[in-house]
């Protein structure tokens, strides 16, 4: 097995080749925040988060300047009514199996058989790559973390893209 | 608790607790049309609710993408959304081959695009 590929190592290349200035990417060196659960994992509302760009058919699709808005995606919605944009990584797959990047039939799974209570009224995407991570930390994820506390999340799984 | 394929970026943020499945960008939570692969990588993301003791844990999936590990030599030598899937073209490298930016809604189909116009009536 290989290394992973260190796509910092290689955006700063890709950058430096194009004369661009280097991109700062959010690195936060303090200790990630960390809470044990309270209660048992069959009891436990879970809430999902994904920057793969997904939407329903009938919400307006992304844009590709610094879209900090949010889809949310009731969980109940069949993958063939979920469509993906994004102007930052190949999405054949993920339009093939919207799954790929937002796991609500996995997820579902894990409820049928007790193995977590329940999920979120709605999944949370957006597109990730947004230039500004100043935007990104002060008005997206603020909006984000609002709506999971609405909603009643006991935990939250991210799927980055 | 996070799934990441892109493990410097993710952990250098800072997160609670992260998976990693060393797959191509965008295939994070499980190959497509592969129930068992997804199944398995959620399952174990919700299992480090349960395992991970200290702030910054990290595990690492055995899950591979392919017996080979070629997609990773593209991944890292290419641009940005080539994953290694698709081959190189020389004309990418050097090259920002990301879509333009645009402010207009960048619909996956005409059909969707049609279905939020109906939705929406002006």
């Amino acid at each position: 097995v290989t290394a992973p590929v260190d796509y910092l190592a290689r955006s700063k290349e890709r950058y430096d080749a194009l004369g661009y200035s280097p991109y700062r990417w959010a690195l936060d060196d303090s200790t990630p925040p960390f809470l044990a659960l309270t209660k048992p994992l069959s009891t436990c509302r879970v809430g999902l988060v994904s920057s793969g760009g997904s939407y329903v058919v009938g919400q307006e699709a992304f844009h590709f300047r610094d879209d900090i808005s949010y889809r949310a995606i009731p969980t109940e919605t069949e993958p063939s009514d979920v469509r993906v944009t994004h102007f930052a990584y190949n999405t054949d797959d993920a339009r093939h199996d919207p799954n790929c990047v937002l796991p609500l039939r996995s997820l579902r799974a894990l409820v049928d058989e007790g193995f977590i209570g329940s999920l979120a009224p709605n999944a949370l995407s957006f597109v990730g790559g947004i230039y500004s991570s100043r935007r990104c930390r002060d008005v997206l994820a603020p909006r984000i973390v609002e709506e999971l506390v609405a909603q009643q999340c006991d935990a939250v799984l991210l799927v980055p893209v | 608790v996070s799934l990441s394929s892109a493990l410097s970026i993710t952990t250098g943020v800072g997160v609670p607790r992260t998976v990693f499945v060393d797959y191509p960008l965008g295939r994070t939570a499980g190959k497509p049309d592969d129930v068992d692969d997804q199944y398995g990588i959620v399952r174990a993301a919700m299992t480090t609710l349960l395992t991970a003791t200290a702030p910054g844990a990290v595990v690492r999936l055995p899950n591979r993408w392919s017996d080979d590990d070629r997609w990773k030599d593209q991944a890292q030598r290419s641009g940005w959304s080539v994953d290694g899937l698709t081959p190189v073209v020389a004309s990418t490298v050097g090259s920002d081959d990301r879509a333009e930016r645009s402010d207009q809604p960048q619909w996956q189909g005409e059909s969707d695009r049609l279905a939020w116009e109906n939705a929406h009536p002006s």
